[in-house]
């Protein structure tokens, strides 16, 4: 069917106002309606108030008993007209049986009684006819709707007692239950008094089951009855005719939700064979009120009669069977503990239907046939004590019972009544949790006692008010309308919408920091540290561990105590990482007693800052300022008063302070000063004042200039004059003529200790020369970024050189930049290669500790197979970097493992020939990476031999 | 030299007497100096050694990195020891005193 419509309510939809805002009414008009409102809402109020108060239940008298003649309930089953007249007759007289037994009656019609619309199907005649009969017994105060399909097979069971009474029907319904199953978001109310239901239903597994439903008579069931007949839903070819049209107008009205009470499909509609799958809390059991065989009738493979007529078969010959095989004698003894149950049958009503022969019969002999299957089914059932069935089916009054027994019964009546009642009514308590339980499938095993505690507060929950009303919110008590996706406070009331999206975000919140960190983001920490060098293989060490800690909780801290200076560096450091490194929390590292300031990022200070560190520390021998970017005259002016002693000064970046001041400071501190380091220094640092520093810091042993903007040519002559010069680091961005280096070099090289040029590109062989002919103490040499320098330069260098070994050469970058010819040239190599290469190992391989040729690449690969050939070891060395080195291939890897044995890392980007790395313990492979590995290969448990053999076993 | 126990004792200075096994306690140079018959200390033929200034909660929680960093010594990525707050100046100057 093309045009097949649904039921269910879309959470998108909009519902229009029929009401069009009108703006023809005058403004004096509003005006006046405005003036009057609240008059006219309090008045409102209080009437609504007032019937509040005094009115008790919509219908008070509805559940007691009408007066006598007037039939309690009229059972309606619609007829199609060409069922069989034997099938017809069964239906007949199976209702009319069980009504005669309870003084109710009966109301056949024909489905083609009813005017219905062309083409809609028969089944929508339910509802004229249920409206027929309420015309028909305008007093009676329940309608039972049971379809054709269905059998009364329990005629014990009395309508009233076992449903409707409002005590037992508040202990049967349904509460908070999707509407619709499984996930409407329509539910039932968690809350209804019994007294208030109007219309009890069941579920089956695909929806409202209308096989077999009770309408309390009455305005409310007028009204219901005919907005489920409207002309509308009967056009509108609901897929499953009137059957979801109530779906469809008990999720979408408030007022029929409001009556409605969902009650366990076995209470008054169990099937006989499943719907939909999923478990068979709806089967018929033995001893259920009716056995729906739904579908039978519209099952072109299925029969009704046949079906029913096997049900019925079993039912005899069950009652046959135990007629046989019991003494009449023993079932009195039975009656006797039943007799309670009798007795508290109603004593009022005094009509009776007329009895079967059999039942006479049994009755004669104190046999009740109800009592006899009941103990048939205790029989079966006794194993599996507590069988939930049990309790639903033993509650109700016994009907056919003699009198005498319960009169003698009278005197223990009461209390025992109330005792069985609380029995019972816990018993069904337990029977709606377990379906309930299996329904949302929470726990896979039905008896977990787990399960109690979680229904109990589902039972005692404050009544949900319906979707339109108004409510306060839980938490900010403000009013608001609530909806169907109100959400539920933490005691169980409503909350407006804002509130309720606080508390989804608390609850995303809160879910999110009980679960662990994302493994993701801890892995690309954890590879940043490895290429950073930080990581490595084992645990942190007790104090790493114990200064990330107070760096974590840097806002709670309010003094470091008397930690050694290095410690106190040491959690600097890790502050200015964190970037917590500011006026708050810098007073942690100033101690009176301390010699040193170290500050990696000053970028937070201000100028208060610095005073007070200057204030605090005045026998500050150290001062390193980092991104200093606020430090100014004012405050170097009081460091000047201050402190007197320095002797270590790195100032990065501080360019707010003015020439003068350079100048002053080194006029006045410079006797003293050792090291100096200046980098990133703009504006006002010029070679005028390298002048001052070489006149008035004699002791100058450590001088670093680098990325200082306006220092050239005449700041490297002003160097060359520093007496007691050890330690040189110079990148300085204005051209520097090769004569002024080799002058400075011949001047100052035989007290070197350390030279650092860096990106000096036009340094040449030389000043190479220079090196080899007046360095002679140089334990630390770097040049890197050149393409001047040749092969035969390096070589040179190396050769017969006074130096002692270099225990940190720095060669990275030198090599010939030249787009079109990569190779170089291929007579006079530029930069380290293969020669300089060999020369450079031989001559410090005994002592290097750090080796850097990264981008070298005209380093042959025979060259890298003759340094690292495992004969020749390095002791020493523990860090080589060969990036870019693009002859390297696995065997130059293999042979560094074996030739360096105090190897702690290698770095190997864009060595492309290198694969299939087995890396020893200990030792950390950076930059040699295979789609699945980390960028960094840590050695695990397999020492160097091993993993050689490893790797040739690959390679074979 | 008789064959040196497997198990060394460091006593915190309000009594407590911690029995560790003498691989994890030699994590740190300074136990193993004192432990090293090279160097001839009385802890080195005792085999107990008094920290007069640990107490015993500093000790407890000093210990317990020494058996941590034993067992994860070939380990990668693991995870940190953790400690109580209050504890982590005391134990970084007690940590750097060991030179662990």
């Amino acid at each position: 069917m093309p045009g097949m419509q649904f039921p269910y309510p879309r959470k998108s939809s909009i519902p229009n106002s029929p009401y069009i805002s009108s703006r023809s009414t005058s403004y004096r008009t509003r005006r006046r309606l405005r003036n009057l409102a609240p008059y006219v809402v309090g008045l409102i109020a209080f009437v609504w108030l007032l019937i509040y108060l005094f009115s008790g239940p919509s219908n008070p008298d509805a559940y007691r008993r009408p007066p006598a003649g007037i039939p309690e309930v009229v059972i309606v089953t619609t007829l199609e007209p060409h069922l069989s007249p034997r099938y017809r007759d069964n239906i007949i007289e199976n209702r009319r049986d069980y009504a005669a037994r309870h003084g109710y009656t009966t109301f056949f019609p024909n489905t083609t009684d009813y005017d219905l619309m062309p083409n809609s199907p028969s089944s929508w005649s339910t509802i004229p006819a249920l409206r027929h009969a309420m015309t028909k017994w305008p007093q009676t105060p329940w309608l039972w709707y049971l379809t054709s399909e269905a059998l009364i097979m329990n005629s014990r069971k009395d309508i009233y007692t076992s449903i409707v009474e409002p005590r037992k029907l508040e202990s049967l319904m349904i509460t908070d239950q999707p509407v619709v199953p499984p996930d409407s978001v329509i539910k039932t109310f968690s809350h209804l008094r019994g007294e208030r239901v109007d219309f009890v239903l069941t579920q089956d597994k695909e929806g409202l089951a209308g096989g077999s439903m009770l309408i309390r008579t009455g305005e409310w069931a007028k009204y219901f009855l005919d907005a489920w007949f409207d002309p509308m839903y009967r056009s509108y070819n609901f897929q499953k005719a009137e059957n979801h049209a109530l779906e469809h107008i008990v999720q979408w009205h408030g007022t029929i939700l409001a009556k409605l009470a969902l009650v366990p499909q076995r209470v008054m509609n169990s099937y006989t064979r499943e719907v939909g799958g999923g478990d068979s809390s709806g089967l018929y059991q033995e001893g259920d009120f009716v056995a729906n065989f739904h579908g039978c009738a519209n099952n072109g493979n299925r029969n009704c009669e046949e079906e029913m007529a096997h049900v019925s078969r079993v039912l005899v010959t069950s009652l046959e069977e135990y007629c046989k095989s019991r003494p009449v004698i023993e079932i009195t003894n039975v009656c006797d503990c039943t007799r309670t149950i009798m007795s508290s049958r109603r004593a009022g009503n005094t009509i009776r239907g007329p009895r079967s022969a059999l039942t006479d019969f049994l009755a004669a002999n104190n046999i009740s046939a109800q009592q006899i299957r009941d103990d048939y089914q205790r029989r079966r059932t006794q194993p599996e004590a507590g069988d939930a069935g049990e309790g639903s089916s033993a509650q109700t009054p016994v009907q056919d019972e003699d009198e005498a027994l319960a009169a003698a019964a009278q005197a223990e009546e009461d209390e025992k009544k109330s005792k069985k009642r609380k029995r019972t009514e816990k018993e069904a308590i337990d029977k709606i949790k377990k379906a309930k339980a299996t329904k949302k499938g929470k726990k896979a095993k039905k008896d977990d006692p787990d399960d109690e505690s979680e229904y109990e507060d589902d039972f005692y929950k404050k009544a949900r008010p319906a979707p339109g009303q108004f409510e306060h919110c839980e938490i900010c008590s403000k009013r608001f309308t609530v909806t169907p996706y109100s959400k539920e406070g933490p005691d169980g009331g409503l909350l407006c919408t804002p509130c309720g999206k606080e508390l989804a975000k608390d609850i995303k919140k809160e879910q999110k920091a009980t679960s662990s960190k994302p493994v993701g983001k801890k892995r690309r920490k954890l590879e940043s540290d490895r290429l950073d060098g930080v990581a490595r293989c084992g645990a942190k060490s007790l104090v790493q561990l114990c200064i990330e800690k107070v760096a974590a909780h840097h806002d709670s801290i309010e003094e470091l105590g008397d930690l050694p200076q290095p410690l106190v560096e040491r959690l600097s450091q890790l502050f200015s990482k964190k970037r917590v490194m500011k006026s708050k929390t810098l007073p942690l590292f100033l101690r009176p007693d301390l010699e040193s300031v170290v500050v990696h990022d000053a970028a937070y200070l201000e100028e208060d800052d610095y005073r007070q560190m200057f204030a605090v520390v005045p026998k500050m021998q150290k001062l390193v300022l980092s991104n200093a970017c606020q430090l100014k005259d004012d405050a170097i002016d009081y460091m000047l008063e201050r402190c007197r002693n320095l002797k270590h000064l790195s100032l990065y970046s501080a360019n707010l302070v003015s020439e003068g001041m350079w100048h002053r400071l080194f006029r006045e501190v410079g006797t003293k000063l050792q090291v100096l380091k200046l980098k990133w220094l703009d504006a006002a640092f010029e070679d005028a004042v390298m002048e001052d520093v070489v006149k008035y810091c004699p002791n100058l042993e450590r001088l670093k200039l680098k990325l200082c903007r306006r220092l050239g040519q005449d700041a490297v002559d002003c160097v060359a004059k520093l007496p007691e010069l050890k330690h040189l680091s110079l990148q300085i961005s204005r051209e520097v003529s090769n004569d002024t280096l080799v002058n400075l070099i011949e001047l100052r090289g035989s007290g070197l200790q350390t030279l650092s040029l860096e990106k000096f590109l036009d340094v040449d062989d030389a000043v190479l020369q220079t090196i080899h002919d007046n360095c002679n103490r140089l334990t630390k040499l770097r040049l890197s970024e050149n393409d001047t320098i040749t092969d035969a330069g390096f070589a040179a260098l190396f050769t017969d050189w006074r130096n002692p070994p270099l225990t940190f050469a720095d060669f990275n970058s030198t090599r010939d930049v030249d787009n079109n010819n990569p190779t170089g040239p291929e007579e006079a190599p530029i930069g380290l290669a293969s020669n300089g290469f060999r020369a450079l190992m031989a001559h410090s391989g005994a002592a290097l500790r750090h080796l850097d040729v990264a981008s070298c690449r005209f380093i042959e690969l025979s060259a890298f197979i003759d340094v690292f050939n495992g004969a020749e070891t390095y002791p020493s060395l523990e860090y080589i970097n060969i990036s870019f080195c693009n002859k390297v291939d696995t065997s130059v890897v293999a042979g560094i493992f074996k030739s360096c044995p105090a190897l702690k890392k290698l770095v190997a980007f864009g060595c492309f020939d290198v694969r299939d790395v087995v890396v020893p313990r200990s030792i950390a492979l950076i930059g040699v990476p295979t789609a699945q590995d980390a960028i960094e290969q840590f050695g695990v448990g397999i020492g160097v031999e091993e993993a050689i053999g490893r790797m040739v076993e690959v390679g074979a | 030299m008789a064959e040196q126990a497997d198990y060394v004792t460091l006593v915190s200075s309000d009594g407590y007497s911690y029995v560790v096994q003498r691989s994890a306690a030699c994590i740190s140079p300074a136990i193993r100096r004192m432990l090293d018959p090279a160097n001839g200390f009385l802890e080195s033929k005792t085999g107990v050694i008094r920290f007069d200034n640990f107490h015993a909660i500093l000790l407890e929680t000093i210990v317990k990195y020494m058996y941590y960093n034993e067992k994860n010594k070939d380990a990668r990525d693991i995870a940190d020891m953790d400690f109580p707050d209050s504890l982590c100046l005391e134990l970084v100057w007690a940590a750097d005193y060991l030179d662990i």
